[in-house]
Parts: structure tokens; C-alpha cells; sequence
């Protein structure tokens, strides 16, 4: 019962924003979450909470994000339907996906 | 763990974390040499430095430019002076032009020629635009190079560019065409020392510690007696020996890296502690000798002083 009050008392605590961006976060040199779906014209926010700094490419957006340290980020806009590949620009392993539909 | 280190063909690997160690290989057969052999006959004398990141500034080193110039001034009282450093790249952390500025001026008071390379690091911020303006005079087509001191020949090839989704380190068809081009005119018996950030041997798949394309280099060195090749990258010592080429990877000036599969990723080892830390850190002493023999590396963590 302690836990549930606790629960609902860090819920009530939370403040909750309707339009906060979706949010990518990266670390442990991955991209969480690895696949996500929103719809045209969402801006996405990556950031990066790791202990390395990091970066984001997406080929068919012609993007390529500066280095992000550690607690930087950097906000892509997706507009067109469509599946969007990315990686990181200096450990090309770290891979992830937006998909972009209606 | 994904690795290819214990694959066929292969004579010995030793990951050294030792201090002072003298390792060489005559006839395929790895030893240790004592410090009185190690001197005699000496051709060529240089040491390798690597991953100095600067600008690093968290755990566990709160001054990668503090341990960089402890690295330089070590080489600085070494009794007998080196010829030149090699930097085996991620020279600054970020690209940013202050890092190399500092970078430069810290190598620099070591008051010898310094050939770098960059790391992923010096050249994902803007494709290497910084680093190129910096140390991309005289060099053939992304950066790459090649010179000749005392009859060996040094390659210093470029695999942090033209990264793809999903792949790793990359030396690319032109490098690699040029590559074939430089070798094509040198004799046999002609010393070879390679030099490229990202391993050109396989060490992990996992954490992106292998090129691509390495192989295709290696087969073009193959004809050679004697052949180094000197990575960085994954901030620890490791060395093989695969027939007459000698494979090693150089400590960090800046941070240790874990070793494959002990830690979720290949990020900084966070938690050594401050008086233990200059020990994980280092630089490798090289001496090619005459005659057709080998490279013989002496690991120098920095906490020797």
C-alpha cells in the first residue's frame, strides 16, 4: 500500500507536458528507443546521456548532427511519411529507425 | 565476446598492461627481450602516442590535457631521444578547434616531428575539415600518407571516414588502390610500420573494433619480412603476431577503456580511482633494429616516472 501512495504521490509530482517532443536518448551506445513511429511533421529530440559523445545521420534526410557531448542533444523535424535509418556518425554500429506514418 | 584473436594462424596475443615490457618476435616466435639485447643495434628509435581527447573532462580524468603533457614530458626525459611521435588520432574529443590548437602546442613541447592520423573523434564533427586544415598538408587524397626514415617505411593510412549504417572502421577503394601504388616499388626486406586508428584486425564486432576493409590492406603487406601495425582506439595495450606482422594497440593518454566483454559498452572506465588511473594510461617506446629483424615496443604506462 506504501508503494502505491508513493506511486501515485511521484505521479501527481510529475508535471506533464502535451506537447514535449518525443525524445531518443542515447546510451550505452545505443539508441533507445531503437525503433520509434510518430507522425509527419513530429519533431524529435536526441539526446545524449552517455558518457561519450555521440552524433546522429540520417542519410535520406541529408542530416548530419555536430559531436554531442555528454547531456547534448540534437532536434531533427521528420515531415514526409517514410522509414528513416540513422546512425551514429563516429561509432556507425549504433543504428536506429524513425518511422514517419499517419 | 566476439572476437577472432584466438583464429587460426595466429602465433601469440598478449594483451601487456605491464610496465617496461620489451616484446619482439624473431621467427614467429614471440619473446621478451632483456633491456641490455634491447639496446644493441638500434636503427630507428620513436614512440607511439594515442586517444590524447582532449577536451575529456569526466570520470575518471577531469584533465586529459594534464595527462598529455605528463606523456609528453615522460618522452621529453627519456635518456635517449626519440627520432619523432607518431599519434595514433582521437587527438582532441569534440573536433573543435581549441582542442587541436592545445593538442598541437602540448605534442609540440616535446620539441620533435609529430606524424598524426585522426580518430573518429578529430574527424566526425565536420568530416574532418579541422583536422585536414591542421595536418592535411602534403597528404594524398582524405589524409592519408606515407615517408621513409632510416629505410623503413611508414603508412598512415585513414579508417574514420565514409563510416556507412551498421558498419566500422573503413579504409575505402582509393586509399587502398594507393595504398597498393606505395607498397608496389619497395623491396621485401624494406621495414614496415602501418598506422590507423580503428584496428585493422578484428577485436570486437560488438563495439566496432575491427575495419572492414582491413583485410585487403593486410594482404598487400603480407610480401613483406617485417610489418608493425600500430592502432589505437580501444585504449588499451593489446598485440598478436599473425607470420611477419606484428600487430598492437597503444594505451591512452586520456582514459581506460574496458576490455572486451567485461563491461555493457566500450565507454570510460568511470571508476578508477585518481592514484590508479596514470597507470592505465601510457605510450609505447619503438626501436626498429638493423638487419631483418623486428620492432621491439616497450609499454610505458605514465605513472613511471
Amino acid at each position: 500500500m506504501r508503494k502505491l501512495i508513493l506511486a501515485l504521490a511521484i505521479l501527481a509530482a510529475t508535471p506533464v507536458f502535451a506537447d514535449e517532443p518525443p525524445t531518443v536518448v542515447i546510451d550505452n551506445f545505443s539508441f533507445k528507443p531503437n525503433v520509434i513511429t510518430v507522425k509527419p511533421g513530429t519533431h524529435i529530440v536526441f539526446k545524449n546521456q552517455d558518457d561519450l559523445p555521440h552524433s546522429v545521420v540520417i542519410p535520406d534526410m541529408k542530416v548530419k548532427s555536430p559531436l554531442m557531448d555528454t547531456d547534448g542533444s540534437y532536434d531533427a523535424d521528420f515531415e514526409k511519411p517514410g522509414e528513416y535509418k540513422y546512425f551514429c556518425g563516429i561509432h556507425p554500429m549504433m543504428t536506429g529507425k524513425v518511422i514517419v506514418a499517419e | 565476446m566476439d572476437t577472432n584473436i584466438g583464429r587460426r594462424g595466429v602465433l601469440a596475443c598478449m594483451a601487456l598492461g605491464g610496465a617496461g615490457i620489451v616484446w619482439t618476435v624473431t621467427g614467429g616466435v614471440p619473446r621478451l627481450l632483456g633491456s641490455a639485447e634491447a639496446a644493441t643495434s638500434d636503427r630507428l628509435h620513436f614512440v607511439q602516442i594515442s586517444d590524447s581527447h582532449i577536451g575529456f573532462d569526466k570520470d575518471p580524468n577531469h584533465d586529459a590535457t594534464a595527462t598529455f603533457q605528463a606523456a609528453v614530458d615522460q618522452i621529453k626525459a627519456m635518456k635517449k631521444r626519440p627520432a619523432f611521435l607518431l599519434h595514433t588520432g582521437d587527438i582532441t574529443h569534440l573536433s573543435k578547434a581549441e582542442q587541436f590548437d592545445t593538442a598541437y602546442q602540448v605534442a609540440g613541447s616535446a620539441g620533435l616531428p609529430v606524424h598524426y592520423i585522426p580518430g573518429e573523434h578529430d574527424w566526425g564533427g565536420d568530416d574532418g575539415a579541422l583536422y585536414l586544415e591542421r595536418f592535411g598538408k602534403g597528404t594524398k587524397g582524405q589524409g592519408w600518407y606515407s615517408f621513409d626514415q632510416e629505410g623503413v617505411h611508414f603508412v598512415a593510412l585513414i579508417n574514420v571516414a565514409g563510416f556507412k549504417a551498421g558498419g566500422f572502421g573503413t579504409l575505402g577503394t582509393d586509399q587502398i588502390a594507393w595504398l597498393k601504388d606505395d607498397l608496389a616499388g619497395k623491396s621485401a626486406s624494406t621495414p614496415i610500420v602501418v598506422m590507423a586508428h580503428i584496428p585493422l584486425w578484428t577485436i570486437d564486432e560488438g563495439w566496432g573494433w575491427k575495419t572492414e576493409d582491413g583485410d585487403q590492406a593486410l594482404a598487400l603487406l603480407r610480401r613483406f619480412g617485417s610489418v608493425t601495425v600500430l592502432n589505437g582506439h580501444i585504449h588499451q595495450v593489446m598485440q598478436k603476431v599473425e607470420g611477419h606482422v606484428a600487430f598492437h594497440t597503444n594505451a591512452s593518454t586520456a582514459f581506460p577503456q574496458p576490455a572486451p566483454g567485461t563491461a555493457p559498452s566500450p565507454g570510460p572506465m568511470k571508476t578508477v580511482a585518481a592514484d590508479k588511473l596514470r597507470s592505465m594510461l601510457g605510450i609505447t617506446d619503438l626501436v626498429v633494429r638493423r638487419g631483418q629483424g623486428p620492432v621491439a615496443m616497450t609499454n610505458h604506462t605514465l605513472a613511471e616516472v
